[in-house]
């Protein structure tokens, strides 16, 4: 990804007390692909903000566009390629020919805040796991199967 | 800065012209590149490689359409003459376009000329309609596929004479079955369930965002579809009577709106014709993004009312290179690539000229009202540049900051050629005349009822806004709890007006199956079935074709084709349905791992569209009341050949469903009459499953039961298998209550109309034969198997 | 005659049949872009009501109506505060009602203690549903009948809020319009209610009963045969209810 090292990560998620449809959703792919050992999927939203911007306006662009207060729970960090995960995990973002709708929707929405900056955004999304015994296989089968295409997204699996 | 290559080819030999047409991806044959060749020596230099992309985009099978245009000799085995017969077909289209000259409807405003086919609807306003298929792409990338592909279809209507306004979505799908074991799955395709979620996915998406309702279609499961999908996708629009001409001439300005061009889409022309095969570029599938579209519609809307422009097309497969060129066919253009807005710079001319991009849209505008268009396209937010000019050099000449990339002469694009012929070979399909015994009926209802062919659609329908816009009258589910399918759908477009349309289809490839051409006419009957159950007028109903086929340069598959043309031509003369616009993709095939081939069983998607005065006089599907009267009409025969009966019992026999339009089209007329005076309280058409499905269907709708005495279903009695579920046309399910019976009775004077039960209070079919009792069935069961097929 | 504003933008899709509806209900409206507004082209307050419709402005893209209602507090923050300040009644439909929600004009003002999230189906659904109409403090839900019906087309309609707190204070207050029920007129599951809403909440007014926001569409039934099933109804009445709430709304203003 470019500039890596101004790079940051915001990743959106419901809160506890919300039901995940998608998640739930995701849950019943993959035991229609056959992994029973899958107990739960948490989706998040992950945006990958690049270019001109400092940790303080990324934290801007979170809190007056991206979150939903009353729904949602974000975390912000630099973003690593090899950062640790605690639970298995993937992320799927565009390659980088496809246009991105929603992400031209975010500059927009960013240059109404008032922000000149030159920033840039690449969205995903990013799919954490809990379950007995997954294994990585069984995470790439279903990045190909369910939630990437190869042909349009890059799938990156971390946390086992 | 990047410019144009140059590529010899006026030194080349057979093999080097061969060489270069399949390493540019530009899937020219030997004789179109001996063509070029031959045009680029007599004016002296080698061409571009811009130029050679105009060249095979213009002269694609997707924009030229050559198939259709060639000449065909068809060799014939059947019945009659035992020994093969051979003669020339002057072409696959002309025998369509014969239908609608010999038909001379006067309501027919302007056919297969512009991007959609557009009919008369009230003094002021007509209405187009347009279906095209996005098969390839959908199944590569199902979600953006089918999305740019609903995306693309709407930009047809919005370049439909001076623009419509899309009042109307329609989406057919053809899938594998849903329940697939994925261990037998190939591994270079998709599983159905997932292309299934991602094109419905996708066409929602981009369709509710745009604010079209999505109202009418079918979805259809076989395992001929595997390995290829078909998504087709149409939009119905309105315009006002003047803006049905488009008008081109030297010195108007070409604007270029909407979306920027990038890398996307490249070769999509070429592309969609070719199989699918493995090492696809990502660049030929797209995300759309429906909201620069709607921004485009609404600028649009304003700037053709205001008379901004006097001609608009679409850029659609060949992106710049096609719209431009079409647009400049006949005066010529002078092109600044450079003025193109692009998503990123290091574009190559050739690519800005052929990329296809969404959402964008070409207008000739008279260069003393660009400023005029300039203020609306930034009020709406809309992107827009000046490219250049048409003039009248019959030539189009392309600059890229200040170098000629590109200089064609137009006449020599667009001239017609002698196509090589093409050979098609067909043999008739003889079916033995049995049905399988002892079949227990009550079982074998409710497995039809669970057949994912038949069974409720309804999760997949609410999930596209289908009554945005506020002119959806008759919704695609009717009844208590929206349970009830609808046979069409109502709009009533104008605000205000009770005039209307009704808009349905007909689909059916396992009577292909057995017989092309009867399919054909099956696909007719049953679309016109559609639109009449629901209150359309057979007379004022114009048909559009759109032909999904497998490998076609095999001569056995083309020659079902021909089957399929020649029985469109003679089913829809016999009718008197006009054709107004039609399409087709061909080579959807693909080639397994082992060489093998697989084609998509040949299948027709006729959709038909009606105009009627007043969207009051109408009915629906579901019983209205007990004690009411059940009436069938039409002829019911054997007919289980292809039908979804013996699909489900495996059984392949039987003679597939022969219409008949002579008969059929004085019931629909009849039937018209019937409803238009109130006298039909509900009505559905019999399809797949037959009979017993028609009522089942109609019970489930209402809560109430039947009553049904089969022997008088047919003057000669029958096996009841055959009575319940052949699938004989033109056939209708008609609930008249006892004040109205003896009206309409009369009105079917001499024609088969049969009274064969009542409605009953209690919520259970029950089917009697010769005095005994022969099927009985819980309706809540009935209604809990048939809406609990589908999952998401 | 009433003037009211239907507000645009890119995206939006519900503004033909609103301003129908406002036709048909006498008054008269305009269809702006947001851009007229915020250019200082067009006034507010030159209107009597202000619309926000239904659709998908700016493709719902970071969650439904948010960056419309971003550009509306940013952007137009003094004219809504005046137009609000002077009685005038804002109405949000669906994509309308997420904006009003999002820009912190609902329930309370600048307090975002509530949220309209997904569908708990997970899906875009268009669907008619019942609805009660509650005994709220909003002047333009009267001359209804206890049990009426419109439909809900969306993806986001589930109604949240910060915490109990929240929702005792709007029940308190009479803030909530209508509910979805079943045809008996009972709180119930889906598909009654189509979205997951807590304590069924379709629809919901400020503290004053001038701002209104609902997910189901009122100008989509507008006449008896919008219903799903008028087949199955003879009647000689033309209008529905949808058609009464926009003239409890005009009414209101003239």
């Amino acid at each position: 990804m470019e500039n890596l090292e101004k790079s940051y990560i915001i990743e959106i998620g419901l809160k506890e007390n919300l039901f995940d449809a998608f998640g739930n959703e995701i849950l019943n792919s993959i035991k229609e692909l056959g992994f029973d050992n899958f107990e739960k999927v948490f989706v998040y939203d992950v945006y990958n903000v690049y270019g001109d911007v400092s940790l303080q306006l990324v934290r801007q662009i979170t809190k007056n566009i991206l979150l939903d207060h009353v729904a949602h729970n974000a975390k912000i960090y630099k973003y690593n390629n090899k950062k640790d995960e605690k639970m298995p995990c993937v992320e799927v973002w565009y390659k980088k020919q496809v246009t991105d709708p929603v992400a031209m929707t975010a500059i927009k929405a960013i240059k109404d805040l008032g922000i000149k900056n030159d920033v840039k955004i690449r969205c995903g999304k990013k799919y954490v796991f809990s379950g007995n015994n997954i294994k990585k296989d069984m995470i790439r089968q279903i990045s190909e199967k369910i939630l990437a295409n190869t042909l349009i997204h890059d799938y990156i699996i971390k946390g086992i | 800065m990047a410019r144009a290559e140059i590529i010899e080819i006026c030194t080349g030999d057979d093999e080097k012209l061969l060489e270069i047409s399949k390493k540019g991806l530009l899937s020219l044959t030997l004789d179109e590149m001996k063509r070029i060749q031959k045009y680029f020596l007599k004016i002296g230099r080698n061409p571009t490689d811009l130029e050679l992309e105009m060249i095979a985009q213009t002269w694609s099978e997707h924009c030229f359409h050559k198939l259709f245009k060639s000449k065909i000799e068809f060799t014939e085995v059947n019945g009659q003459t035992a020994k093969p017969v051979t003669h020339i077909i002057p072409s696959m289209f002309s025998m369509i376009r014969q239908v609608t000259e010999n038909l001379k409807k006067n309501w027919c405003v302007s056919v297969f000329k512009d991007n959609a086919g557009i009919i008369n609807f009230d003094d002021t306003n007509c209405v187009c309609f347009k279906v095209e298929t996005h098969n390839h792409p959908s199944a590569l990338e199902p979600y953006g596929g089918a999305g740019t592909g609903i995306g693309g279809v709407i930009r047809d209507i919005l370049g439909a004479g001076l623009g419509a306004k899309p009042i109307l979505n329609t989406d057919v799908f053809c899938f594998g079955p849903l329940d697939f074991p994925h261990e037998n799955l190939d591994p270079g395709i998709f599983h159905p369930k997932r292309l299934f979620k991602g094109v419905v996915s996708g066409v929602r998406d981009y369709g509710n965002r745009m604010g079209i309702p999505t109202a009418n279609g079918a979805i259809l499961f076989d395992p001929g579809y595997l390995y290829n999908i078909l998504v087709y996708c149409g939009t119905v629009g309105i315009m006002p009577q003047w803006a049905v001409e488009k008008k081109v001439e030297p010195g108007h300005l070409i604007v270029v709106i909407g979306g920027k061009t990038g890398r996307d889409g490249i070769h999509g022309a070429t592309f969609s014709s070719a199989s699918l095969e493995k090492d696809i570029p990502t660049s030929v599938v797209q995300i759309g993004n429906p909201i620069i579209e709607k921004k485009v519609l609404d600028a649009l809307m304003i700037a053709r009312d205001r008379k901004l422009y006097s001609a608009i097309t679409d850029c659609g497969a060949g992106g710049l290179s096609s719209a431009v060129g079409e647009l400049a066919q006949h005066c010529g253009a002078e092109v600044h690539l450079e003025n193109v807005p692009l998503k990123y710079q290091d574009l190559k001319p050739w690519e800005i000229w052929v990329s296809e991009s969404q959402e964008r849209m070409v207008l000739a505008v008279p260069s003393e009202k660009f400023d005029q268009l300039k203020k609306v396209l930034e009020d709406e937010d809309v992107e827009y540049a000046c490219i250049g000019k048409f003039t009248s050099t019959k030539k189009i000449k392309i600059y890229h900051q200040n170098d000629i990339v590109g200089e064609l002469d137009l006449r020599w694009l667009f001239q017609k050629t002698e196509l090589p012929v093409q050979k098609a070979y067909y043999e008739e399909r003889k079916m033995a005349d049995i049905i399988p015994e002892n079949i227990n009926v009550e079982e074998v209802l409710l497995q039809l009822l669970a057949d994912p062919v038949i069974a409720s659609k309804e999760i997949v329908v609410r999930q596209y806004d289908h009554e945005v816009q506020s002119h959806t009258i008759v919704k695609p589910f009717s009844g208590i709890d929206g349970k009830g399918p609808s046979d069409a759908v109502v709009i009533a477009p104008v605000y205000g007006s009770y005039r209307g349309i009704v808009v349905a289809c007909g689909i059916n490839p396992w009577y292909g199956k057995v017989d092309p051409y009867l399919m054909a006419g099956c696909c007719i009957d049953e679309a016109m079935r559609n639109i009449v159950a629901c209150g359309g007028d057979p007379e004022k109903t114009a048909v559009l074709d759109n032909f999904c086929w497998g490998k076609c340069d095999d001569p056995v598959e083309l020659g079902k084709l021909v089957k399929c043309v020649q029985g469109c031509r003679d089913f829809a003369l016999a009718y008197k349905v006009p054709f107004i616009s039609g399409k087709d993709s061909l080579n959807n095939f693909y080639t397994k791992e082992d060489g093998s081939i697989v084609s998509i069983p040949g299948t027709l998607l006729i959709s038909a569209i009606s105009v009627i005065d007043d969207v009051r006089e109408t009915t629906s599907s579901d019983l209205k009341e007990s004690g009411n009267h059940i009436y069938i009409l039409g002829e019911t025969r054997r007919h289980l050949g292809g039908s979804r009966l013996l699909n489900l019992l495996n059984f392949e026999a039987g003679q597939c469903p022969v219409p008949e339009p002579e008969l059929t089209l004085k019931i629909m007329k009849n039937l018209h009459r019937a409803i238009k005076q109130g006298l039909v309280k509900s009505c559905h058409d019999c399809s797949e499953g037959g009979m017993a499905v028609a009522i089942s269907e109609m019970m489930i709708g209402s809560g109430y039961g039947t009553e049904i005495y089969l022997e008088n279903v047919a003057e000669r009695t029958d096996e009841p298998v055959v009575l319940l579920f052949s699938e004989s046309q033109g056939r209708f399910i008609v609930e008249v209550d006892q004040a109205h019976i003896d009206k309409f009775e009369k009105i079917f004077k001499n024609l088969p109309c049969r009274r064969i039960g009542r409605v009953t209070p209690d919520f259970r079919l029950k089917i009697f034969y010769k005095g005994k009792n022969l099927l009985e069935i819980d309706g809540e069961l009935m209604k809990k198997t048939w809406c609990g097929v589908l999952s998401w | 005659m009433v003037k009211v504003l239907i507000l645009r933008t890119g995206g939006t899709n519900c503004d033909l049949e609103t301003e129908w509806a406002c036709k048909l209900a006498g008054a008269k409206p305009s269809r702006i872009h947001i851009s007229r507004i915020t250019e200082g082209k067009v006034k507010l307050l030159d209107f009597d009501v202000l619309i926000i419709p239904g659709g998908f402005s700016y493709g719902d893209d970071l969650g439904a109506g948010k960056v419309l209602a971003n550009e509306l507090i940013l952007k137009a923050k003094d004219e809504i505060t005046l137009f609000r300040e002077k009685k005038r009644p804002i109405i949000g439909i669906c994509n309308g009602f997420q904006v009003l929600v999002k820009a912190g004009l609902l329930p309370f003002k600048d307090q975002y203690v509530a949220s309209l999230v997904w569908n708990d189906s997970g899906r875009f659904e268009d669907r008619w549903v019942y609805l009660r109409v509650e005994q709220s403090i909003s002047p333009f839900f009267k001359n209804l009948p206890e049990i009426i019906r419109f439909p809900v087309a969306h993806a986001e309609g589930k109604f949240v809020v910060k915490n109990d707190r929240v929702l005792k204070k709007i029940e308190n207050n009479s803030q909530i319009v209508l509910r979805y029920v079943n045809a008996a007129g009972e709180i119930a599951d889906y598909p009654y209610n189509p979205n997951g809403s807590i304590a069924g909440i379709a629809g919901i007014c400020d503290e004053k009963g001038l701002i209104v926001g609902m997910m189901p569409h009122p100008e989509r039934a507008l006449l008896k045969i919008h219903e799903p099933d008028w087949h199955r109804n003879e009647t000689d009445d033309v209008f529905s209810f949808g058609y009464q709430f926009f003239k409890n709304v005009i009414e209101y203003c003239s």
